[in-house]
């Protein structure tokens, strides 16, 4: 068929007798394959659909088949197979158009028109749960956006710049679909995976990162994305999928495919927390005002309401970012005194004017010192309501991060607001990045660590565990432990322990010492309730090493030896048991009648003799399997599983 | 699409509590009217429905009503601030009161009214029992038997000092009094109602009376119950007679009434039974199985037949009113108010108002939401029979909130049906701690605690016995009776989460998960557990059918996963929310939250949340992608997707149970919460929202003069049912229909795609002829073929669209096509 010289697209029907075709000029048709007499009968058009002329000769951009059960929610089935076609219209406007194709005829289901402002740099795709996903790639940033189908209605629109902050502007990227709401976007070397629903970015892979080294000279490779299956992504099995990549380097001219496994997801929010893409359009103030919801003033209408509410927290967002400067400029300036003042005050809500004033009026220096002395901790009911951003930036100004993965923090000798940093560490707000890492940081402020063991909230178990072995001081051990007991089930402690040991084997935690941490709550007499889970997480070597001494453990393996010699003539006399039934089979089966009484006193000999045996069995068994008795003790409450009863009750 | 606050319905119209006083029957015997606290009830006794509800700002200060003779639409209320209100109850009126008229009353001593007795003919003059409003029923005051009327003065006409308790006849002409002597005095009208004859009356007395009643016949008979049981009958007209006691009850007698002919005696007390006394024969007949103790029995002198109890459901003033027929004791209407459980009781309301007013307290806007009292309360809708559900006690109330009525009150544990009496009220029912329905409302799954009596020194004594009970909605689908479904119980669970363990939250799962047939419990150390139905195989379902073996239908829940809470810490301020994909679930316990995988239930670990809240956390909520979180001086929203907090974050108060105070419509993505906080004259009122998760500006801001209790979003009322402190049911609702672009539902996608189809077909067909037929008209196919047909050429059809009518249109459709 010569006709076909320009066919782009083709997908055969589901009983395999016809060829759906679709033709650069835009037309589709339906072609028949002769299945049974492939000599008698050429393929043959049987219904076509040319696409009007255009000047614009119908420049396809994209087109794609679609099965029809991705717009189906009840998967009825249906014959039709669709396809989806994007064709240049105009300049700046697309014609998005769904035909369905049956064995006998072609027929136009739905046609749109959509409006893209910069077509050329547009990539389309289509999302198998029904939409059209258009990539817009300008100079200053690569847009997602998603339209319904049929009807095109505009459903999302996120800017990918997040996604490939590393790779330069100018690079061009692809896109591919590969489960539902989801698809792999490629820009420059980095192939990312977006959640287009959630907005968020679930993955990404950087095939050449070296390039981008400062001071590479390693030429820049871009990834252009080929070919994925797609999957459903919203079970177990459905979710793990592949992409073949094409790399290729255009200064040496090397091309490789890369075979890329992808795991989709379940396509929920789970998988998205913390992935999302931040919108740039919305520009929320530093921080948020935490305005009152409800002031002294009469209600007067929702509206009023409304436009008070929002005037309200304009000011006190603006305090609050003044007040943030002034702390700011407090440590620059290095004025340890005068930032504690600040700070306290402000976060006790004490009017700072009416404080000078009397400092000033008092004349007094004393009065300045006492004040020094007293540290102030948090008042739920008291102290002002701020935001958690703020406590964070507060925090920042006192405590360094040095190392970001590995939660190293540093604490600033020179500038140490004490009283300040003591407020802090009771505060509920004390960000759960600082916590982690604070306790070594603190190590040199014996008074400050403490604080941060009672009152710091959201310290890891591993901080808590490390500093166990690191402390001779035996108060904060003991605190330690108080909260250990607190927050954290035995389990965890036991898990964590097993994880610190590991990283210190690994050398990753500079020393921990187990031995160190059982002695001393042995010495102290403080923390049996957790000392299983430290005895545990060594295994059985520990729980022996620190039974009593040589007699009892002689006596232990002396008990345990008798109870292996017993199973032993346990199994021989079963053995013999079986072997006497097995025989006594045989004698039934020969004379049944006749030995009948006979052999039930056997039997029933045998099988009493058996009763006794296997009970002797079972009570080893209960004893081999045992659990450390403490732990049993104190676990049962916790796992026990409910007695369970069921009751109908008729009313 | 952006909505103006007008477009927002809020109101209260349903709900209420009975009033103890004041209930009427009409003189023909077919209304009874009932008094709630911002509304008169009228209700048909033919229908026991009620058919007209009188709104009138607050009646809690009426001590009596009575029916005008002269007009016979017109009732009186007669208050404790001494005011007369005549009212119209009878039609449909603007204005139902009719008249307002304050007794002069300010310069006697006679106090405020406590009784009406009767009014002249011309019904300007009125008799009443005046005196000291008493605080509690064995305090001692002087009453006073009075005339008086509009600008007319005070006329005594009679006073007993020292008296605890008094009562009148049926026919209000006689009136006794206790008094703290011991003794009883009777007062009689005489002459026309313009003297009273006031008699002392010797009697035995035993123990402390409680109750008493007068004949209003010729003989003189009283009857006085006594704390003890025994109800002692004086004659008084034949002083010869001896005393006699009538023995039945054996804790107090709380109410009593002669019958119109004075040959009965009724009583009841705290054994829920109503007792007949046939004084005459000795016989005793008993009406027992009444829902609560008997506080009042009401007989009215034009209704002979008709007799009025009142009784006490629990210890939380709620009270039932019944009318019975006196010939068969069958009831004739029962009226219920909504029944809620509040954390705090209403007294609370007025009693910190007093507070404050003494302290001069100084309101500012930080303080002004720290409202001393929780006066939230359980209560939810259910969504398949619209009902609003709200536990009290062991019992389950649901209320029909359309009638207007109770619509049934379960037993969610078994408790002792009688009445308490003497030590048994040591005896505490199991208490419904939390209950909640599955998301499409076929499960209800209830928590409740039993403590043990503190009878005897048991060992025993702390222990708290918990269970956690899976019920089945069984629909009403032959529709024969009047109720709309009940509710049978699955399975019990005894002590869920650990011996003496109690739950704090139970959680419904969203509909994507396992079509909601599933609930998460968590108790104070933050474990959880997932609850799940094992619905037994069809074979055994079948061979159960067959056999009619129920054992084999039964539906178990079981215990499906589980996480570790943390170490010894124990904290009430347990809150969870799961998203509406099921993959998540959110834990707060106290000031933390833990982000928990719905799949594993294991804690997720590869990202941790900053800290938020501050303080204590009272409610997590998910909406969309945000979390919402409840603090007890804060609400904040965080996005879960971008790890960043969102605009809406104010600072407030909330109380212990703020969890009841916010709702989410997850269709919609609004959240509506309530806020009771005190207004500048110390009343405590509240203000409702209704929030976006990522907008600090409010969609719609309503001012509630009384403290709210619960919010509850409904899909089947489409909108916010909401509860106030003074058991009112109120409704929050917008009325327009989709207020923010919704994400297509995948249904209406694939039947949009449908209908493109089979157009498309036709349209094919449609060509497929017209090629076939010669004599067509080309120029149609062309037409058909060509013209693209979309929204912009239908614009200029939609001009002027306003008044046009609808045969207008289609010519213009049709002439662009």
């Amino acid at each position: 068929m010569k006709k076909n010289t320009n066919v782009i697209s083709l997908k055969l029907s589901k009983d395999g007798e016809r060829v759906f075709c679709l033709f650069k000029n835009g037309n589709l048709s339906v072609v028949s394959i002769p299945l049974h007499n492939i000599d008698e009968e050429e393929p043959h058009i049987i219904a076509t659909v040319e696409a009007p002329i255009s000047k614009l000769k119908n420049q396809i951009l994209f087109h794609q088949f679609i099965d029809f059960n991705s717009f189906e929610a009840n998967k009825r089935s249906n014959n039709n197979s669709l396809i989806l076609t994007v064709e240049k219209s105009g300049a700046k406007s697309v014609n998005v158009k769904i035909n369905s194709f049956d064995k006998e005829s072609i027929s136009e289901v739905s046609n749109a028109s959509l409006q893209l402002d910069n077509l050329s740099g547009c990539s389309f795709s289509c999302d198998p749960s029904g939409k059209l996903v258009v990539l817009d790639e300008k100079k200053t940033e690569t847009r997602i956006s998603t339209y319904s189908l049929p009807s095109l209605q505009p459903v999302n629109s996120f800017s990918l710049n997040d996604a490939f902050a590393n790779e330069p502007a100018t690079k061009t990227s692809s896109m591919i679909g590969v489960a539902n709401n989801r698809i792999l976007v490629s820009k420059g070397s980095t192939v990312a995976l977006i959640d287009l629903k959630f907005r968020a970015l679930l993955g990404s892979l950087d095939f050449y990162s070296k390039s981008k080294l400062p001071g590479s000279v390693k030429p820049p490779r871009v990834a252009t994305l080929l070919k994925c299956p797609v999957v459903a992504g919203n079970s177990m099995r459905s979710r793990k999928t592949f992409a073949l990549v094409l790399i290729s380097n255009a200064k040496d001219n090397i091309n490789a495919i890369e075979h890329v496994s992808i795991d989709t997801g379940l396509g929920r929010l789970r998988d998205a927390i913390g992935k999302g893409l931040q919108s740039k359009t919305k520009t929320t103030p530093q921080f948020v005002g935490m305005p009152s919801l409800i002031t002294t003033d009469e209600y007067k209408d929702s509206a009023t309401e409304t436009a008070e509410l929002l005037k309200r927290s304009k000011l006190a967002s603006d305090e609050t970012v003044k007040f943030f400067e002034e702390a700011k400029q407090l440590k620059g300036k290095n004025k340890i005194q005068e930032f504690d003042d600040k700070v306290v005050a402000f976060f006790k809500n004490i009017n700072n004017n009416n404080n000078n004033n009397k400092n000033s009026s008092s004349n007094g220096t004393g009065k300045n010192e006492s004040h020094q002395q007293q540290f102030q901790v948090f008042e739920v009911d008291k102290d002002r309501v701020v935001d958690p951003k703020f406590v964070t930036e507060i925090v920042s100004l006192v405590v360094d991060t040095v190392d970001v993965p590995h939660h190293s923090l540093t604490i600033d000798d020179s500038f140490l607001p004490e009283r300040a940093f003591t407020y802090l560490l009771t505060h509920p707000l004390f960000p759960s990045q600082f916590a982690s890492g604070l306790l070594s940081a603190l190590a040199d402020y014996p008074r400050l660590l403490r604080q941060a063991i009672v009152t710091c909230p959201q310290i890891p178990c591993i901080d808590l565990i490390e500093q166990l072995s690191v402390t001779d001081n035996e108060d904060i051990f003991k605190d330690v432990i108080t909260r250990l007991i607190e927050e954290f089930s035995n389990d965890k402690i036991t898990q964590t322990t097993i994880k610190l040991i590991e990283k210190s084997a690994a050398g990753e935690v500079s020393s921990f010492d187990l031995d160190k941490i059982i002695h001393t709550i042995l010495a102290t007499n403080c923390g049996f309730e957790i000392l299983n889970s430290f005895i545990d997480s060594n295994g059985l070597v520990l729980s022996l090493h620190y039974s009593k001494n040589e007699t009892q453990l002689n006596k232990l393996y002396q008990k345990t030896q008798d109870k292996v010699n017993c199973i032993t003539a346990d199994t021989q006399l079963l053995t013999l048991v079986t072997q006497g039934l097995v025989l006594a089979d045989k004698l039934k089966s020969k004379n049944k009648k006749h030995k009948k009484k006979n052999h039930k006193e056997k039997s029933s000999k045998a099988d009493g003799h058996i009763e006794v045996e296997t009970s002797k069995l079972s009570m080893i068994m209960g004893v081999q399997g045992r659990p450390s008795k403490a732990t049993k003790e104190l676990d049962a409450s916790r796992i026990k599983i409910p007695s369970y009863s069921i009751e109908k009750l008729v009313i | 699409m952006t909505v103006s606050a007008n477009d927002w319905k809020f109101g209260f119209n349903a709900g209420g509590k009975i009033l103890p006083e004041g209930e009427l029957i009409s003189p023909d015997g077919k209304f009874s009217l009932v008094l709630f606290k911002s509304q008169i009830r009228v209700f048909s006794l033919s229908t026991r429905q009620s058919v007209r509800s009188i709104k009138v700002n607050d009646l809690s200060d009426v001590v009596d009503t009575a029916f005008s003779k002269l007009n016979s639409s017109a009732i009186y209320l007669f208050t404790k601030t001494n005011k007369i209100i005549t009212i119209n109850w009878k039609d449909r009126v603007a204005n139902p009161i009719i008249k307002e008229k304050t007794l002069k009353f300010s310069t006697t001593p006679f106090g405020s009214l406590l009784k009406f007795l009767k009014m002249d003919a011309t019904e300007e003059s009125f008799y009443f029992i005046t005196g000291k409003q008493a605080s509690n029923a064995q305090k001692i005051y002087t009453r006073y038997i009075v005339k008086t009327g509009t600008g007319q003065n005070v006329v005594e006409l009679a006073n007993v000092k020292n008296a605890i308790i008094f009562n009148h006849s049926i026919n209000r002409n006689r009136i006794v009094f206790f008094t703290t002597k011991n003794t009883l005095h009777y007062a009689e009208f005489i002459n026309d109602d313009e003297q009273i004859e006031l008699h002392t009356v010797n009697f035995q007395f035993k123990t402390q009376v409680t109750s008493l009643a007068i004949t209003s016949g010729d003989d003189t008979i009283i009857a006085a119950g006594t704390s003890s049981g025994i109800i002692q009958i004086v004659y008084v007209h034949d002083q010869t007679r001896p005393q006699r006691l009538l023995k039945w009850h054996i804790d107090q007698v709380k109410a009593l009434s002669f019958n119109h002919d004075d040959n009965y005696l009724l009583s009841g007390g705290l054994e829920k039974v109503l007792c007949f006394w046939n004084l005459e024969s000795d016989k005793q007949q008993f009406l027992p199985r009444l829902s609560g103790t008997i506080e009042k029995i009401i007989l009215q002198e034009e209704n002979e037949d008709l007799y009025g109890i009142y009784t006490k459901l629990n210890d939380d003033s709620d009270f039932e009113y019944i009318v019975l027929n006196a010939v068969d004791l069958v009831s004739r209407l029962n009226v219920n108010g909504v029944r809620a459980k509040f954390a705090s009781s209403v007294e609370w309301v007025t009693k910190d108002k007093k507070r404050l007013r003494k302290q001069q307290f100084n309101l500012d806007n930080d303080n002004n939401t720290k409202v001393k009292h929780d006066f939230t309360a359980d209560f939810l809708v259910h969504d398949i029979s619209k009902l609003v559900y709200a536990p009290s006690g062991s019992y389950l109330q649901a209320y029909d909130v359309a009638k207007n009525e109770q619509s049934f009150v379960t037993a969610i544990a078994p408790t002792i049906q009688a009445g308490k009496v003497r030590s048994e009220t040591l005896i505490q029912d199991p208490t419904i701690e939390h209950f909640a329905f599955s998301s499409d409302g076929k499960w209800m799954c209830t928590f409740d605690s039993l403590s043990t009596p503190e009878l005897d020194d048991l060992m025993s004594a702390n222990d708290i016995k918990y269970s956690l009970k899976f019920w089945m909605f069984v629909d009403n689908l032959n529709g024969k009776s009047l109720e709309s479904g009940h509710w049978e119980l699955t399975t019990k669970i005894i002590d869920p989460h650990g011996l003496g363990v109690p739950i704090c939250e139970i959680h419904p799962s969203p509909t994507s998960y396992h079509e909601g047939h599933a609930f998460v419990t968590a108790d104070i150390n933050g474990n959880l557990r997932l609850w799940k139905p094992k619905f037994p195989k069809k074979v055994f379902r079948d061979l159960g059918h067959a056999t009619s073996n129920k054992k084999l239908q039964q539906t178990a829940w079981t215990l499906r996963k589980i996480r570790r809470g943390t170490g010894k810490l124990e904290t009430g301020a347990v809150s969870i929310s799961w998203s509406p994909d099921s993959s998540l679930i959110a834990l707060a316990q106290d000031t933390s939250i833990t982000l928990v995988d719905a799949d594993t239930f294991d804690d997720i670990e590869d990202i941790t949340l900053p800290s938020l809240a501050g303080s204590r956390i009272r409610s997590l909520n998910i909406v969309d992608n945000n979390l919402i979180i409840v603090a007890k001086n804060r609400i904040v929203s965080f996005n879960l997707l971008t790890f960043a907090s969102n605009e809406l974050s104010v600072k407030v108060n909330t109380p212990i149970g703020a969890k009841r105070l916010i709702s989410v419509d997850h269709e919609r993505n609004l959240i509506c919460l309530g806020v009771n906080y005190y207004t500048s004259t110390y009343e405590s009122a509240s203000r409702i929202f209704v929030l976006t998760p990522d907008n600090l500006k409010p969609v719609y801001i309503a001012n509630h003069m009384s403290p709210i209790s619960s919010i509850t979003y409904s899909s089947a009322h489409s909108g916010f049912v909401l509860l106030d402190i003074l058991s009112n049911i109120g409704y929050l609702t917008c009325s327009v229909g989709n207020i923010f672009t919704q994400e297509e539902t995948e249904e209406a996608k694939a039947f949009e795609i449908n209908t493109l189809l089979s157009n498309a077909k036709q349209m094919a067909t449609v060509k497929q002829y017209n090629n076939k037929s010669d004599s067509m008209d080309v120029d149609i196919d062309d037409e058909l073929s060509h013209k693209l047909l979309n929204a912009t050429i239908f614009e200029p059809v939609l001009e002027n669209v306003e008044n046009l009518p609808i045969e207008a249109l289609f010519e213009r459709v049709m002439r662009v096509i």
